[in-house]
């Protein structure tokens, strides 16, 4: 399955990437129902170019705050300076969490940064798309939405209408898995109780 | 007695007083008069005062008792309207810019029963703007400023009704409840607030939040004053096709029995979940003095509920926005921050995330319905967390953390009272819900009665 991800996550990985180089940099994002909700960057405790492991300390506080929330890991990335955006041997020997995906960041080309998304699964490696949400697009969308209706809205409330227009499409995945059966809308139309001619 | 003394007397207590003539119409609008006076300038939970009318209403009243007419308990009492709810030439703002001018030409169903039962209106209360918000903090009116610390918000929306009772203005207000707009003021201004039944009580002539959500009811000292004021409002009304046809029964006379063999549920979840802790041990406490009371305590569990903010949600935004979109296409500046916020968040919703969330609370009212078969009540915190400052007061955030407790009978429709029952360290109310099954206020009348008459939480009154 595609990993879907705001462009300005994908931004703030590349530039945490061209930050840490020559170093390799890692960092956490956290999801709910699969849709990302915020990105940790993370110390490299071995602050290597050629290996990283997530400082014990913030990977305590990224998964401290994801309990409180309810949400989980949803990628862990990290990047190569002058290699290949594919998972190393040692990467996927190190690969502890499953459900994660594992993000990677190549620098060979430090011009044009790629950014790549695996799954590994017992030593396998599978690579997965990367959907890019681009928020202008989400603010388009909701503009449009809103212009339907004959509105404009404020523009200072764009941003956080783009975040509430996220979570209600979480909410109605939610809602519309539900099992309701023949279960029809409350409130639904009554005819009036008059009696006819 | 002194103005300060009247004004906080119980409406029955008033009641008693006025019957036997111990105490006159006149003599307590005008010691409600001076206390408006007095305090308005710190409280500011009037929009309008009506003094001369209420005076000269007070003598109409007064002259009826001399010639021994009597009407029934709310006989020259004083009570203010939340200012959204129609009163015939006196205007009716909800709170806005947009209606500042508004004067209606008829009363509300409500008003004018509560006019016909003898009421006294001395004016109109302050209000979330267009009752969108759970804080009070009012843009275009100032904000209503919680008698317990004049810092702090009142709650909302009917910030203004939940003041003027706690702070003696009044005998008794009405407010109303689309997410939990009577019982959070309430909560947080240490007063009585009862949202009763869906159709229980005509919503005609009140401007409306969400219609499928909306509820009006009393705002009182303690329970046995909301039943008397409920008495008066309830009922079928041809001009509310949601006004439903069951009979309404003598609430007052249903107060006395106690809580002997009722059963009351202790959610295991939601409810409780992150809540202030004195909060929360103040509501253990209330729900212990209910079983030494003769209750049986069990503990429930209610199917669904992380799925009730965004059920609500998805119900709530597309019917307010339905109400207000053509004055948000005209004059959207014309609105506060907050509330235009909301409104435009009204456009996100599909109508297939309307649909699927009423039919979710179809299921909601059918699963629920079966909880409440097992008990008779279910008791929580009405709120999570005492009356934040009036600098969180203008957030989305606060609205959304007051409502969670109290916008899932909204919902369903159940009739819900909030009750003194504690005060907090500094000094803040904290309220204890009690929801009972559809069209039983009674039974959460009388539970909340008992529990008044074993404690006296509801008699404090906030240090002005």
């Amino acid at each position: 399955m595609a990993l879907r991800l705001p462009k300005a996550f994908v931004q703030e990985m590349v530039a945490h990437a061209l930050a840490e180089a020559p170093n390799e940099c890692c960092g956490i994002i956290a999801g709910a129902d699969g849709q990302a909700v915020k990105l940790y960057r993370c110390r490299n405790a071995e602050q290597s170019p050629y290996r990283y492991q997530v400082d014990s300390q913030d990977l305590f506080r990224a998964y401290r705050e994801c309990q409180e929330k309810g949400w989980d890991f949803l990628a862990i990335y990290h990047s190569h300076t002058a290699s290949e955006a594919y998972p190393s041997p040692t990467d996927v020997r190190l690969a502890f969490w499953p459900e994660a995906y594992y993000v990677l960041i190549s620098l060979k080309d430090p011009e044009s940064p790629v950014v790549r998304a695996f799954r590994i699964l017992d030593g396998q490696v599978t690579e997965e798309e990367i959907v890019m949400e681009g928020e202008e697009e989400e603010r388009e969308e909701l503009v449009r939405l809103a212009r339907l209706l004959g509105l404009e809205p404020a523009p200072e409330h764009l941003e956080s209408l783009v975040e509430d227009f996220r979570r209600v499409r979480r909410g109605l995945e939610r809602l519309s898995a539900l099992e309701l059966g023949e279960t029809g809308p409350a409130g639904a139309f009554r005819p009036p109780r008059e009696e006819g001619p | 007695m002194k103005a300060q003394e009247l004004s906080t007397l119980t409406v029955a207590e008033a009641a008693r007083l006025l019957e036997r003539r111990e105490l006159s119409p006149v003599e307590l609008t005008e010691a409600c008069l001076e206390r408006i006076q007095a305090l308005e300038p710190r409280l500011n939970a009037f929009i309008t005062v009506t003094g001369e009318e209420a005076l000269a209403t007070a003598r109409e009243r007064q002259e009826e008792l001399a010639r021994g007419q009597l009407r029934g308990p709310l006989h020259g009492i004083p009570m203010a309207l939340k200012d959204l709810i129609d009163t015939a030439g006196v205007r009716t703002t909800a709170g806005s810019r947009i209606l500042a001018e508004r004067v209606p030409r008829e009363d509300a169903t409500v008003a004018a029963r509560l006019r016909e039962a003898g009421a006294v209106f001395l004016g109109k209360l302050n209000l979330h703007e267009f009752a969108f918000g759970g804080t009070n903090v009012n843009p275009h009116y100032g904000p209503a400023r919680n008698p317990w610390d004049l810092e702090r918000i009142p709650g909302g929306s009917s910030g203004g009704s939940g003041v003027a009772v706690a702070a003696g203005e009044c005998l008794a207000s009405l407010g109303s409840d689309t997410g939990g707009s009577i019982r959070l003021p309430a909560a947080l201004c240490g007063i009585t607030g009862l949202k009763p039944t869906y159709g229980r009580v005509s919503l005609h002539g009140v401007i409306p939040l969400a219609w499928s959500l909306d509820h009006v009811g009393p705002m009182c000292r303690t329970a046995e004053d909301c039943a008397i004021v409920l008495g008066a409002i309830a009922g079928p009304d041809g001009r509310d096709i949601y006004a439903a046809d069951v009979p309404v029964p003598d609430y007052r006379a249903q107060l006395e029995g106690g809580v002997r063999g009722l059963r009351v549920g202790v959610p295991r979840d939601h409810f409780f979940e992150g809540t202030d802790a004195e909060v929360a041990e103040a509501v253990r406490r209330a729900v212990e003095l209910l079983a030494e009371l003769g209750a049986e305590v069990r503990e429930v569990s209610l199917p669904h509920t992380e799925l009730l903010a965004q059920t609500v949600a998805a119900i709530m935004m597309p019917e307010v926005l339905a109400y207000h979109l053509t004055w948000l296409r005209e004059r959207p500046q014309d609105y506060g921050e907050d509330v235009r916020l909301r409104l435009e968040m009204g456009v996100v919703y599909p109508a297939v995330a309307y649909v699927q969330a009423q039919r979710l609370r179809r299921a909601l009212v059918q699963e629920w319905g079966q909880v409440f078969q097992e008990i008779d009540l279910l008791a929580t915190p009405t709120t999570r967390i005492p009356a934040p400052g009036l600098e969180e007061g203008g957030k989305v955030q606060t609205t959304m953390a007051l409502i969670r407790n109290t916008n899932p009978f909204n919902l369903t429709g159940q009739p819900a009272i909030s009750l003194p029952c504690g005060f907090t360290r500094s000094g803040l109310p904290i309220g204890l819900q009690l929801v009972g099954r559809w069209w039983e206020e009674g039974t959460v009348l009388r539970a909340a009665h008992a529990y008044q008459q074993a404690t006296d939480w509801h008699r404090r009154a906030p240090p002005l």
